[in-house]
């Protein structure tokens, strides 16, 4: 029986993104997790005792130009040669950019496939035969797995291959080919790289993505981790994935339709914390909280966000190992609820909606934010003031700005006086008003 | 809020000022001259409402502690407020507010609620304020914006709610961002990125850096490799240089010693060995020869030594008899002195026991006597005698006479024969027999008492059975238990019985109307549900009825109004359409004549054009004229007609408005007969539900009353039904108790013979009286029991009393066998026999004691004997060897040869101890004698032969010597001859010379040796020697010198190039760090947040632009009540000089349009408008202040000196009219206002305040 290890997407020192400051979280496991669960994917191939680790491409990141990131892949990847765990890797998109990729000396054992043409690295004792093709730029066009070698004779022929098989949206479609073609070919397993997600979309022969080894970002949610080929001869007998993140990301969506109050909302949103711990097995997990729905605490929480998303905080504090990513309001208010101002507040919907079509007005509205665009496009990579992230916020807008009118107290009234009948009396909205100065 | 009384105390320079301000609503006047306090007054109003100022200017000449604000006020609902301030940091308010509904204290807080949002600054720029701030205000206004002007009167209630929300997002906007701050977090976050950014450069990692290290890493090792070879071979040369130097000085003395070798003189024919043996075998011979004539001397005089001292060997060779005799004299002489004294005493104590025996038992003591004396007689001879003949008798002899004497027990066998077991038997048998006479009397008391015992017993049975009662009592107990839960159950049961009687009557008291108590069961009540929806429906009925009426007053009331104000429109004058006809005939008719002039070119005549209003213009008349004139005319004509025509609309809206009440009052005619129609219908509604509600009830029998009341009768009604049921169920359940109790009590009672006693004591006497017989049957069958017993330990007792005689007569006989056997008198009682039969045993004991000791003299006396038989033997023998001669001194004879013979000599001694006992003499003194003989012939004898032994040695030694001195002086005659010399002087100068040589060449071996092994063998070696025959020792040091030099600067190359790669091996192991992967990380985080908060800026930024302008864009769109307001009182203060305020968009401010229809800014204005136009903004605001929250009091502080005499009176009438509002307070020190003041305003009060020294209030004969 030898066992393969299957791994793509190490992307090894690219940070997480999206993530602010999140008080008490493990600060290492936040900035290496990348390097964390690469050194767990070692330790997986030395646990299994693994003849060979494929690694489909994208090992770095491309813009990263830290050596120590590709001296630590080195050094890592030094601790299976003491055991005799063979290594074969393809650049991806990013390795093909990366300045790591091409000048780190990589150790004897591991094994690059060529950027010039697919090739055949066979290893007789093993039984394998592995077929491989490098990027050499960033963007690949071609069919790369057309001129894949044929396959060979009384081994196991295994292809690792970079690649958009699926057509992804979120992902460049680089070499692209499809699944049928690669049935075709007459391999036993294809190793894929390039799509974060892992699928299996075809069994006999395999065709496997095994996903990123850490999700990165709010949007890579769920268990990643590698592939674990055991073979049988010539033969597959079992494919099982493993879990080697060190981080999980989940996507929470509350509807705050049926919430009463608020510690009802809080309670919904506490559940879903513990559901996506509980689906975490142990490890920390970043979790984007969306609240959504009609409800009337759209008020409340669209007026007053902070104070809201620092009581799921403390809720998330409480449960212990979940830090909120973003706790975001996508809410509405009942229909109805408008107040006196009802007049302005369609006044106010007419001029947004206006704004929306008519970027000429916008742009006047934005030149005030000239000192923040100065100050702060060179160290973001896009304008603040930009007209279709402005447009795009404009609902935000409306919402903040309905939420503070509506959830503003009222003027006094000459009813809100105190009365001698009621010794006490709680304090009034009204003793808030700012005054009216003419 | 309007204030009733107002007091200051010692506040500024009023030290008392007291304030009546109530009465009607109006106007308010406070005048008084310049100083009077008028300022003072206003901001003590201000302190009074908001709080003394901490520096309040006006404690002057009061202190702060002080000063006090007395006020009454009264707000819109009729609440009074007792208010006192006083300038404290603490309870400054105090006060309470008190309504119908009782009274609370009034705190700070509570104050604070009747001024809503208005902030004491903003009370002094619009409630409060002086004519300086009106001259600001006025200022302010020409570069106002127009949100600010306006105040949000557009948005009504909800301006302040826009301002706070404005306020608000630009306070988040301001405190996340500023372009030139440095703290708020987008700036900081900004900084922290660059700085970031920078450190993440730093720490990188690149490409270029890792080819230096990988290269400097190469050149160490370099630089390493070089080193140390070279190093090696420098180490070489200096190991041979120091093999040179150490081996310089012993080669060359080496050479030194090799050429000393090869001299001839130093030749001999001697050995070194025989060299070295010659002086020390020439010390030794002549040693040899002095210590043999040493020896021969010291032999001579041991010889003679020996010679002295003579030894006596008879008396030796019997030394261990004499020694055995010696210790044997002390025992022999006590024993000698003490023997026949004890045996003496021996034989008088057995005479004394044989006479006792013969007391005790004469007959034996009798057979023994003969015998007793004759050893008696045996033993009496003196010891002097007797050892005599011990010792001059044979030893047969003395063994006949001293036989032992016979054993004394076997002089009197009885006594012997009592053995101890027999008397032990004789002792048991004894104690047997006492045991069973003991037994036998205790038995015979125990069953006397038992006798007795049982005698009582059966006495005290026959009287217990005769007390015990029969069996009735304790059947009736056992039915007890349950006849009392029945009696308990019956009288609590006829309690319950009694208590709901009771309820029953009370409760049927109560019922009204009251239905027959024993009807009630059967009654035949209606549902409750019927009756609550009858209820229900009186009530819906009552409430209809209620509606019905309310509906026919309200259109009664509608009614009466419509027609009362119809009646006042008609009564006022309605238009004429015949005047409007006319006028407008003739205006028509101008127009004609206008038309033909024009035409015709002729004039018309002016005067007759400008006859008297409503006079008809004749054509025929007019005649050419001025065209202006004609004109003019026809203007006039037309401005009739208008006029007319405009009066007409105004009387046709009064027309319509009339038409609209004549229909308002037809409608609540209308309205009115049909709430009529409902009113009776409800009526009918009424009848038929009193019919109802009648039937509902008229089965009870009881007349109904309202339904209220009548449910409530319901539900008694009912509960008293269920309660009557319970109780007939009670009380049947309690029916047959009572027999079973009555039959009961009977039976007791005749058990008892207790005819009158209640139930309790009877069962308590059954209970006591079963007790009773329950212990006498106890104590019955207890005595029963007892008697039995007794009766069977009687019968014991007899059975063991026979066999307990049986045993003591057994024992009897038993013990006189015993003691006749034992020679007793067969009479003697039993103990007196055990007695003697003692005393038998201990005498026979004593007896044997004594014949013991008297056997232990005899052994005594054979012993002496045997003494003297040896001392005798000895002396025998000594005497026979003095006579023989002896072999003394055979030991002195030497063991080797010698010059002269030994010497063998006999002595015969005079001087020995005689060896013969004098015949007075005691063998003992002579063995003493002798003992001291001895002693004296052992020394001599240790003596000599301590000298002959060291003589022997001696002798041994000599010839030990005598040998040894041939051989010393055959090795020297040899050595002579072998060295072919004569004598010893030449042989000892020979043997110096070749010890010399030998010495020479030993050095030189050992040279050679040190040699070899610094510089080794073979060919290595010759290439040494050749450089050490050629080198200076100089010229090598130096070279030494500088090869250490070179090396130890080879020495620190190589440790630099260590240490180097050492470094970058480490720096190469530190490689693969994470330290910018933190800082990307770190990156990331800190844009992130940036991103956010950027975000959010534009976010809240837009937001309060988009609020700002939409805000504004609507208050200008919607003319605000507020500017309507503006507008009247501007007109009304201007009389109408100025008749609108607008709002002026491209300025975004207010502008006046005057009478002539211009448009004018604020800084267009005269001073004084503009104080016009700012004062009616203030009014406006509080107007519409006053329309949404609890009115607060104005106070105006000599506004009006800016306006003239017209202005200040319609001023005065505007703020009259405000006065209906809320409070208004005009303070002036010009004596027209108040004057103007009461033209306008009849009712105004005019207060006056007086002069400063002492103000006090008059008021004012027309007030």
């Amino acid at each position: 029986m030898i066992t393969v290890v299957h791994a793509a997407d190490l992307h090894i020192d690219s940070p997480l993104r999206g993530l602010g400051r999140l008080e008490g979280a493990p600060v290492d496991d936040l900035r290496l997790a990348t390097r964390r669960a690469f050194v767990s994917l070692v330790d997986t191939c030395l646990e299994e005792q693994a003849a060979l680790l494929v690694l489909a491409g994208d090992v770095f990141d491309g813009e990263w130009r830290d050596f120590n990131t590709g001296l630590f892949f080195v050094r890592e990847l030094a601790r299976l040669r003491e055991v005799g765990t063979q290594v074969v890797m393809v650049r991806g998109n990013h390795d093909a950019e990366s300045v790591l990729a091409r000048h780190i000396p990589l150790p004897e054992h591991v094994f690059t496939f060529s950027v010039e043409a697919p090739e055949t690295r066979e290893y007789p004792r093993l039984g394998l035969a592995v077929h491989g093709q490098s990027y050499g730029a960033r963007s690949v066009e071609d069919n790369l797995a057309e001129a894949y070698p044929a396959r060979r004779r009384d081994l196991f022929n295994l292809g690792v291959l970079h690649t958009n098989a699926v057509a992804s949206a979120e992902h460049g479609n680089y070499a692209p080919c499809t699944v049928a073609q690669l049935v075709r070919h007459g391999y036993d397993y294809w190793a894929l790289g390039h799509v974060h997600r892992r699928m299996v979309l075809h069994r006999d022969p395999w065709v496997v993505y095994p996903g990123n080894l850490q999700g990165r970002h709010a949007h890579e949610t769920g268990a990643k981790g590698c592939t674990i080929l055991r073979l049988d001869g010539l033969r597959v007998d079992r494919v099982e994935e493993r879990e080697v993140d060190v981080l999980r990301w989940a996507e929470l969506v509350v509807s705050a339709d049926a919430a009463v109050d608020m510690d009802d909302l809080l309670g919904q949103v506490r559940l879903g914390m513990q559901r996506a711990l509980a689906e975490a097995g142990g490890r920390a997990v970043l979790a984007r909280i969306t609240i959504e729905g009609t409800t009337d605490l759209h008020a409340t929480l669209a007026a007053e966000p902070a104070a809201v998303q620092a009581q799921v905080r403390a809720l998330a504090a409480e449960l212990g190992e979940l830090w909120p990513e973003k706790i975001r309001f996508v809410t509405r208010p009942p229909l109805g609820e408008i107040g006196e101002l009802y007049d302005l507040y369609q006044a106010l919907r007419d001029e947004l909606r206006g704004l929306a079509e008519d970027p000429a007005a916008l742009a006047r509205y934005s030149e005030s934010l000239a000192p923040l665009v100065t100050a702060a496009a060179p160290f973001l990579g896009h304008r603040p003031d930009d007209p279709q992230r402005l447009i795009a916020r404009l609902g935000d807008l409306e919402s903040l700005l309905l939420a503070r009118l509506g959830a503003a107290p009222p003027v006094p009234r000459a009813s809100s006086i105190p009365h001698a009948a009621s010794s006490t009396w709680a304090p009034g909205k009204g003793e808030d008003a700012r005054p009216h100065e003419v | 809020m309007r204030f009733e009384r107002l007091a200051l105390e010692r506040f500024g320079h009023f030290e008392s000022l007291d304030l009546d301000l109530g009465g009607r609503a109006g106007l308010i006047v406070i005048h008084g001259p310049n100083e009077a306090g008028k300022t003072t007054l206003l901001r003590a109003i201000h302190g009074l409402l908001f709080g003394i100022d901490e520096r309040s200017p006006y404690g002057f000449r009061f202190p702060y502690q002080a000063m006090a604000i007395h006020a009454t006020l009264v707000d819109s609902a009729g609440q009074r407020l007792e208010v006192v301030r006083r300038k404290r940091r603490k309870d400054a308010l105090l006060g309470h507010l008190r309504s119908e509904a009782g009274e609370v204290p009034l705190d700070e807080p509570r104050f604070g609620r009747y001024f809503g949002g208005v902030t004491p600054d903003l009370y002094r720029s619009v409630f409060g304020f002086t004519h300086t701030d009106l001259q600001q205000g006025a200022e302010v206004l020409q570069v106002a914006g127009l949100a600010e002007l306006l105040g949000g009167g557009a948005l009504g209630g909800g301006a302040e709610t826009v301002r706070r929300v404005l306020g608000s997002l630009r306070d988040e906007a301001d405190a996340l961002f500023k372009s030139r701050g440095k703290n708020p977090p987008i700036n900081r976050h900004l900084a922290q990125v660059r700085d970031t950014r920078a450190a993440l450069r730093d720490a990188t990692f690149q490409q270029p850096q890792y080819l230096a290290l990988t290269q400097a890493l190469r050149d160490a090792c370099h630089t390493l490799a070089t080193a140390d070879a070279e190093l090696a071979d420098l180490r070489l040369r200096s190991a041979r240089l120091h093999t040179l130097l150490a081996a310089f000085e012993d080669f060359h003395a080496h050479q030194r010693l090799v050429a000393r070798l090869a001299d001839p003189a130093l030749a001999t024919p001697l050995r070194p060995a025989d060299a070295e043996r010659a002086p020390p075998l020439i010390a030794e011979l002549r040693g040899l020869q002095q210590r043999h004539q040493a020896l021969e001397a010291e032999l001579q005089r041991l010889e003679q030594r020996a010679a002295q001292h003579p030894v006596d060997h008879a008396l030796l060779a019997e030394s261990a008899v004499i020694e055995r005799l010696v210790r044997r004299v002390e025992t022999v002489a006590r024993q000698r002195r003490e023997l026949p004294r004890e045996h003496a005493r021996l034989e008088r104590d057995h005479e004394a026991l044989l006479a006792e025996l013969t007391r005790l038992s004469p007959e034996t003591a009798r057979s023994n006597q003969p015998d007793r004396t004759a050893t008696a007689n045996n033993l009496s001879q003196t010891p002097a005698d007797r050892a005599h003949l011990n010792l001059s008798q044979e030893p047969a002899d003395r063994a006949q006479q001293d036989l032992p004497q016979e054993p004394s027990d076997r002089a009197h066998p009885s006594i012997a024969a009592i053995t101890p077991a027999e008397l032990e038997q004789v002792r048991l048998a004894l104690s047997r027999w006492q045991r069973a006479r003991q037994e036998l009397q205790v038995l015979a008391r125990g069953e006397a008492d038992d006798e007795s015992d049982l005698a009582a017993l059966s006495t005290e049975s026959a009287a217990l059975a005769a007390r015990i009662p029969d069996e009735r009592g304790a059947a009736l107990l056992a039915e007890l238990e349950q006849v009392q839960a029945a009696h308990n159950e019956l009288e609590r049961g006829e309690l319950e019985l009694v208590r709901q009687d009771a309820e029953l009557e009370l409760a049927l008291a109560r019922l009204h109307p009251r239905p027959a108590a024993e009807a009630l069961e059967r009654l035949p009540l209606p549902s409750f549900a019927a009756v609550q929806d009858m209820q229900s429906r009186r009530l819906e009925l009552d409430r209809e009825r209620r509606d019905a009426l309310d509906h026919l007053s309200q259109q009664t009331a509608e009614l009466a109004a419509a027609e009362a104000e119809l009646a006042q429109l008609a009564d006022e004058d309605l238009p004429d359409p015949a005047q409007l006809a006319q006028a407008r005939q003739r205006r028509d008719e101008t127009w004609t004549l206008v038309r033909q002039q024009l035409l015709s070119k002729t004039g018309t005549d002016q005067r007759e054009l400008f006859g008297a209003p409503g006079e008809a213009p004749s054509a025929a008349r007019v005649r050419v004229a001025d065209r202006r004139t004609l004109a003019r005319g026809f203007e006039r004509a037309l401005a009739d007609a208008d006029l007319l025509a405009d009066r007409l609309r105004a009387d046709a809206d009064r027309l319509a408005q009339r038409t609209a009440l004549t229909h308002t009052a037809e409608r609540a005619r209308l309205a009115l007969t049909r709430a009529r129609e409902r009113l009776a219908a409800l009526a009918a509604a009424e009848q038929d539900w009193s019919a109802a509600w009648t039937n509902l009830w008229r089965p009870t029998g009881v007349p109904p009353a309202a339904p209220g009341p009548m449910l409530a009768w319901l539900g008694d009604a009912i509960s008293l039904r269920d309660l009557a049921a319970n109780r007939m169920r009670r009380a049947r359940d309690l029916a047959p108790l009572r027999p079973l109790v009555v039959d009961f009590s009977a039976r007791l009672r005749a058990h008892l013979g207790d005819p009158g006693s209640a139930w309790t004591a009877l069962v308590g006497q059954l209970r006591a009286h079963e007790r009773s017989a329950q212990t006498l049957r106890g104590r019955l069958e207890a005595a029963q029991a007892r008697s039995a017993a007794l009766t069977a330990a009687l019968a014991r007792t007899r059975t063991a009393r026979g066999f307990l005689e049986r045993d003591l007569q057994a024992a009897v006989a038993d013990l006189q066998l015993r003691s006749t056997a034992l020679g007793l008198a067969a009479d003697l009682d039993p103990e007196s026999a055990v007695q003697r039969l003692e005393a038998l045993a201990d005498l026979g004991e004593r007896l044997a004691a004594s014949d013991l000791q008297r056997a232990a003299c005899e052994q005594a006396r054979a012993a002496l004997a045997d003494f003297d038989a040896e001392v005798a033997a000895l002396l025998a023998r000594l005497a026979a060897a003095r006579t023989t001669p002896g072999v003394h001194d055979l030991a002195l004879r030497p063991t080797t040869p010698r010059d002269h013979a030994p010497e063998i000599t006999t002595t015969h001694r005079d001087d020995l101890v005689p060896i013969t006992l004098a015949p007075d003499e005691c063998p003992e003194q002579r063995i003493e004698a002798l003992s001291r003989a001895l002693a004296e012939a052992r020394a001599a004898a240790s003596t000599h032969a301590l000298a002959s032994d060291e003589a022997a040695e001696r002798r041994r030694e000599q010839a030990r010597l005598a040998a040894a001195l041939s051989a010393a002086r055959g090795e020297y005659e040899a050595l002579l001859a072998r060295a072919g010399v004569a004598d010893e002087a030449a042989l000892l100068a020979m043997s110096e010379r070749t010890l010399l040589r030998a010495q020479l060449e030993r050095s030189c071996a050992d040279l050679d040796l040190r040699l070899a092994r610094s510089l080794g063998e073979g060919q290595g070696r010759g290439a040494y020697e050749t450089e050490l025959l050629a080198a200076r020792r100089e010229a090598l040091v130096s070279e030494q010198d500088a090869l250490a030099r070179a090396i130890s600067g080879l020495d620190q190359r190589r440790l630099a190039a260590v240490e180097q790669k050492g470094r970058r091996e480490h720096e190469a192991q530190q490689l693969g760090g994470d330290r910018a992967a933190r800082l990307g990380a770190e990156l990331e985080v800190i844009k992130t947040e940036l991103e956010e908060q950027i975000d959010r800026y534009v976010l809240v930024h837009l937001a309060e632009r988009v609020l700002d302008r939409v805000t504004d864009r609507y208050a200008r769109e919607n003319q605000p009540a507020l500017l309507q307001y503006t507008s009247e009182l501007l007109a009304r203060i201007t009389a109408g000089r100025h008749l609108r305020v607008v709002v002026q968009p491209e300025t975004r401010s207010l502008a006046v349009v005057d009478n002539s229809g211009q448009l004018r800014l604020p800084a267009d204005l005269s001073s004084g408008t503009r104080e016009q136009l700012f004062l009616a903004l203030r009014l406006a605001y509080i107007l519409d202040y006053c329309d949404r929250s609890e009115p607060l009091p104005i106070i105006l502080d000599d506004v009006l000196v800016n306006f003239d005499d017209t202005r200040a009176a319609a001023c005065l009438a505007a703020l009259r009219d405000a006065a209906r509002a809320t409070q208004v307070i005009l303070l002036t020190c010009h004596r027209r206002v108040p004057d103007l003041a009461l033209s306008v305003a009849p009712d105004t009060r005019i207060l006056e305040l007086h002069e400063a020294q002492h103000p006090r209030i008059q008021r004012p004969a027309d007030a």
